[in-house]
């Protein structure tokens, strides 16, 4: 069974949620201990938004505030569903949520037209390189099911929408309060004549592994004299040299997964053993040919702290395991959950792949010094 | 990519990572199938060498006597360091009367044992078996969850983890929950217990036990705790337990699985969810989970 990730999105009240929710009932996945509260909390029918928003405040307020998991399964796919906020003030957590996924549901409300949120989440999208974007217009039970009025916010959305190089599109018109074209074909649509939301997920194919990038090695530690990592791309074999700046490394055996193996593939966790293992540090990456040094470079970010008046201050540059401390400059003011181009100066240069930087793969994080907070997420756009 | 495989890589790193960034990290054990699978993904984690969390088990007095044989037995055959809190302890140093309902559990009581283990030891980072699909809470969290100095976890103001990147850097008198089967469900579990071959204690599969009926159907396991009322039935049945909490508020469930298969194929076909079936803690508040947690809950 493979594994496939998809987030909801758009606009507050645009109905992620209850899509999720219709999602997860329609394809028999609610226990029915659970569906009997949600049943009693909507008064007779099940109120499927309660499903996800799962704290206090939420409930209270009626929003989604914090990203949500949930699970299903169909015959040939585990789905792990990531249920993100709408309202502008927590795009942050949209943005979290967002970034493992690679399947996105953006929800388009077909009573109104598109609005500034759902611009920035289209705008998110792009910066993270999600690749299949499945456009569901909502609440079509609203506007009579009438085709022109899809058509009307499908014009509106390509109006906006920089469609990435290889990135798929769908779109598909749906009630997920009345659970239309969502798991069950809608017999009210028949002008409409694709897929439905979760046949969509379904023939999407899998996810093109880097097994022939060039491998690299992320490290994470060292331990009782093992150097513990994490192939990061490319296939790994045991007999392979690898480089970083002048220096070479051989490795004498290899676990993969914690078993005595020759080769591993992206994403493994490797143990390495050998002589050389001692010169090897936490956020080192090693690779068939070697990565470049980065002391200074531009990051497209989602800050997610508090407003900065421009200026210029230190904050920790996480890259993977790497830990530096990172001048950050800011040449106007950055508001919590703005999106912008960053400068910055690294305290001792970092491992980078360049090939990993073009395919948006080379991730940081920024820390706040004083309260440990992660207050910024990006991707480098371009190394000094 | 399978997705046990990924699974597994998932919480291998996320173990790792709890290693590579704490200073004194704790493996919470309880002795059900979640915490012994990751005893099991810490070996793998670290192997060749030796898993480096000492196990802590917070000991509510009110535990099968299969769990704690199991858990006696899996230290010992795995060469591990455990450290056994008590829950009657804590209470007693808090003047805690025991609760005295008709199931009286120290569930919810395990928090005092756990955040005076925290200080006591030194703990900087718990790693908990709390899965996301367990309950709605838990969905909401994070894979390291960040308590301030009095345990409590705040759900508004959470550290994103874009990436899976995982900030574990707190100041002195925080902790850190960390949570690596976050994206497993129940049947995950069970299916990778079957592909790893996992031994597992015998109460998860089908057994003749002496049972209490209650109104609404569920089966408590008879044990001394529970005030036996004389309008109260017991009955022998053949049952297992999908989950291991305390004895006084776990409840069985009427099964015939013998074996792990079994267990898988009866998954497939329940329409109970895991909490739901067997926990009474979980019945009494549709926050129970959240507030739980806001003190200091695992």
């Amino acid at each position: 069974m493979r594994i496939l990730k998809v987030f909801t999105c758009g606009n507050v009240d645009d109905g992620k949620s209850t899509l999720l929710g219709r999602l997860l009932l329609d394809s028999d996945s609610i226990s029915v201990d659970i569906l009997h509260q949600l049943t009693e909390q909507g008064g007779g029918v099940p109120n499927l938004a309660l499903l996800t928003d799962g704290l206090r405040a939420e409930r209270s307020m009626g929003i989604t505030i914090d990203v949500a998991y949930k699970f299903f399964t169909t015959k040939h796919t585990k789905y792990i569903l990531v249920d993100t906020p709408g309202h502008q003030e927590y795009t942050r957590n949209m943005y979290a949520g967002a970034s493992e996924c690679e399947v996105a549901v953006v929800l388009i409300d077909a009573l109104k037209p598109i609005e500034a949120q759902t611009r920035k989440h289209l705008e998110i999208m792009e910066t993270l390189g999600i690749k299949h974007l499945i456009v569901a217009v909502n609440k079509m039970d609203a506007v009579g099911f009438e085709q022109a009025v899809f058509m009307e916010r499908q014009s509106e959305v390509n109006a906006v929408l920089n469609p990435l190089e290889n990135q798929h599109l769908h779109w598909i018109p749906i009630s997920a309060l009345a659970g239309e074209n969502v798991v069950v074909s809608s017999q009210a649509m028949p002008w409409y004549t694709g897929p439905t939301i979760l046949e969509c997920l379904e023939s999407i194919p899998p996810l093109i592994d880097t097994h022939s990038a060039l491998p690299l090695l992320e490290i994470q530690g060292i331990y009782e004299g093992a150097a513990y990592g994490k192939v990061l791309q490319g296939t790994m074999d045991v007999k392979n040299t690898w480089h970083r700046g002048t220096q070479s490394l051989e490795i004498k055996e290899c676990y993969v997964n914690g078993i005595p193996k020759a080769v591993a593939t992206p994403g493994d966790q490797v143990t390495l053993l050998g002589s050389d293992m001692p010169m090897l540090e936490r956020g080192q990456q090693w690779g068939v040919e070697a990565p470049l040094q980065c002391a200074e470079c531009t990051v497209e970010l989602c800050w997610m702290g508090v407003a900065m008046e421009p200026g210029t201050i230190e904050l920790i540059l996480r890259r993977g395991t790497a830990e530096r401390m990172a001048r950050v400059d800011f040449p106007k003011q950055i508001n919590s959950n703005d999106i912008q181009h960053l400068h910055m100066n690294l305290s001792a240069p970092i491992d980078v792949l360049m090939e990993r930087i073009t395919a948006k793969k080379e991730r940081i994080i920024l820390i706040d010094t004083q309260t440990n907070a992660t207050v910024a997420a990006g991707i480098i756009k371009s190394i000094a | 990519m399978d997705h046990l495989h990924y699974l597994e890589t998932e919480a291998i790193e996320i173990l790792r990572e709890t290693a590579f960034q704490f200073q004194r990290p704790f493996l919470l054990f309880s002795g059900g199938k979640d915490s012994i699978c990751m005893v099991h993904l810490a070996r793998l984690a670290f192997a060749p060498n030796p898993i480096p969390f000492t196990l802590l088990h917070i000991d509510t007095g009110h535990n099968f006597t299969e769990t704690l044989t199991f858990r006696d037995e899996l230290v010992l055959s795995m060469g591990l360091s455990i450290n056994v809190r008590s829950v009657v302890e804590a209470m007693r140093k808090r003047e805690i009367p025991e609760p005295k309902m008709k199931f009286p559990s120290r569930n919810a009581m395990q928090s005092f044992a756990l955040l005076d283990a925290i200080q006591e030891l030194n703990i900087d980072a718990c790693i908990g078996g709390g899965r996301r699909d367990e309950d709605k809470a838990r969905a909401k969290e994070r894979i390291f969850s960040v308590r301030n100095h009095e345990g409590t976890w705040n759900p508004l103001s959470q550290r994103p983890e874009p990436w899976n990147m995982l900030n574990g850097r707190i100041n002195p008198g925080e902790n850190v929950r960390v949570f690596p089967l976050s994206n497993w469900t129940e049947l995950d579990v069970w299916n990778y217990i079957q592909r790893e071959q996992i031994a597992l204690p015998s109460l998860y599969f089908a057994h003749e036990r002496l049972c209490l009926e209650l109104p609404d159907g569920a089966l408590m396991g008879y044990n001394p705790y529970v005030l036996l009322e004389s309008t109260d039935v017991l009955v022998e049945r053949s049952v297992r337990f999908r989950t291991i909490g305390d004895m006084t508020c776990t409840a069985a469930i009427p099964s015939m699985a013998g074996s792990v298969e079994e267990v898988i194929a009866e998954l497939n076909q329940t329409q109970l969810s895991e909490r739901g079936a067997t926990r009474l803690d979980d019945r009494i508040s549709e926050a129970g989970m959240e507030d739980r947690k806001r003190q200091g809950y695992f």
